[in-house]
């Protein structure tokens, strides 16, 4: 599962998730991918269902790529604690995303592989998706 | 290809009018280019929209009236919503008919690769290539024939011919499509049972923080 290497602080603040995503809204690498279009703390968990769930069904040939990373420690409190006595202990990791951010792409597989590969891993993940496509974003086909 | 487009001048600046102008169906838009002043613009997104999806894509050279004059221009910097995909603004640089431009033109693969044939995935790179032409030769497409490629082989940006009058700007070495050996994958990678290093064992640089 993915988690990063090391950390600079093993906890950090929660911030918030106003608007937009600011880059990673279009196609790059792959022909298909899966658009958020809402935001969100995305577990590492949940990026790996995905991704399996997109390699199940893709079976052979097909390339997948992972979009975002989960780099930012998330905490919680232990059960039937009292309120106080500092931050909780890390418990996993999240990638922050936000509208708009094209999360997985593949290639290599038709259309109708595509989007049912992208269907299924869409119901992985916490947020609504849109399927998109090279066409579908205005990009050069 | 070559098309003409309705702009009026705009006079209220700033992104508030720009969001009210993109509510009532236009589309903010500049046009500038060399020894000629900037104008700020205004053009029908519904226009605008179709202008861009002839078969000419990004490239087609827009006629448009500027202050009374016709300028030949080419849309460039076209900034979208990332999530609905409508035109948020347009750059319109003009251009003159004898001067080289630059552009990026859209790569088409055709033919049926031997390695495909063969069991191996067409794994395609590039989708676009930077060339620098006069604006009425640049082409809307250019076609690579990837009927010899076979598994482990590659097409890089020097195996191309293109049209004459175009100069490709892409470096010659870099690769534009490659037919890979098909990646079946294992046991562990599609049932995802790698395992998670436990948070307590990461590395902190300077030794431990204070919780």
């Amino acid at each position: 599962m993915l988690s990063p290497r090391r950390v600079k602080h093993r906890k950090v603040h929660r911030g918030r998730r106003r608007g937009l995503s600011k880059g990673g809204t279009t196609l790059n690498f792959g022909d298909y991918g899966l658009q958020a279009l809402e935001a969100a703390w995305i577990t590492n968990r949940q990026i790996e269902s995905a991704r399996v769930a997109i390699t199940r069904h893709v079976k052979r040939g097909g390339r997948v790529w992972i979009n975002i990373f989960p780099d930012k420690p998330y905490t919680k409190k232990p059960a039937e604690t009292r309120m106080g006595s500092g931050k909780g202990n890390p418990e996993g990791w999240v990638a922050v995303v936000k509208p708009g951010r094209v999360m997985f792409e593949l290639t290599g597989v038709p259309e109708d592989v595509a989007k049912e590969a992208m269907r299924l891993a869409g119901h992985k993940l916490p947020i609504k998706c849109k399927f998109v496509t090279r066409e579908s974003q205005g990009q050069t086909v | 290809m070559e098309i003409t487009l309705d702009v009026k001048p705009r006079t209220e600046l700033g992104k508030g009018p720009a969001s009210r102008y993109r509510v009532a169906g236009q589309v903010p838009a500049v046009f500038y280019g060399p020894s000629v002043e900037p104008v700020s613009l205004l053009v029908d997104a519904k226009q605008m929209s179709q202008a861009l999806h002839t078969e000419a894509g990004g490239n087609v050279l827009i006629n448009i009236n500027v202050e009374g004059t016709s300028r030949l221009t080419v849309a460039r910097e076209i900034q979208r919503h990332p999530i609905r995909g409508t035109i948020l603004h347009v750059d319109f640089i003009n251009v003159a008919r004898d001067r080289k431009i630059e552009a990026h033109v859209p790569l088409h693969l055709i033919g049926d690769s031997r390695g495909v044939h063969e069991g191996g995935v067409l794994d395609q790179h590039m989708h676009e290539l930077h060339i620098e032409a006069v604006p009425t030769d640049v082409p809307t497409a250019i076609e690579i024939d990837i009927s010899g490629v076979g598994i482990g082989e590659t097409l890089h940006v020097g195996d191309i011919v293109v049209p004459s009058g175009v100069l490709v700007l892409t470096p010659a070495e870099e690769m534009v499509a490659a037919v890979v050996e098909p990646r079946v994958s294992s046991e562990e990678e599609i049932s995802g049972a790698a395992v998670e290093a436990p948070i307590e064992s990461l590395e902190v640089p300077g030794g431990t923080e204070e919780a």
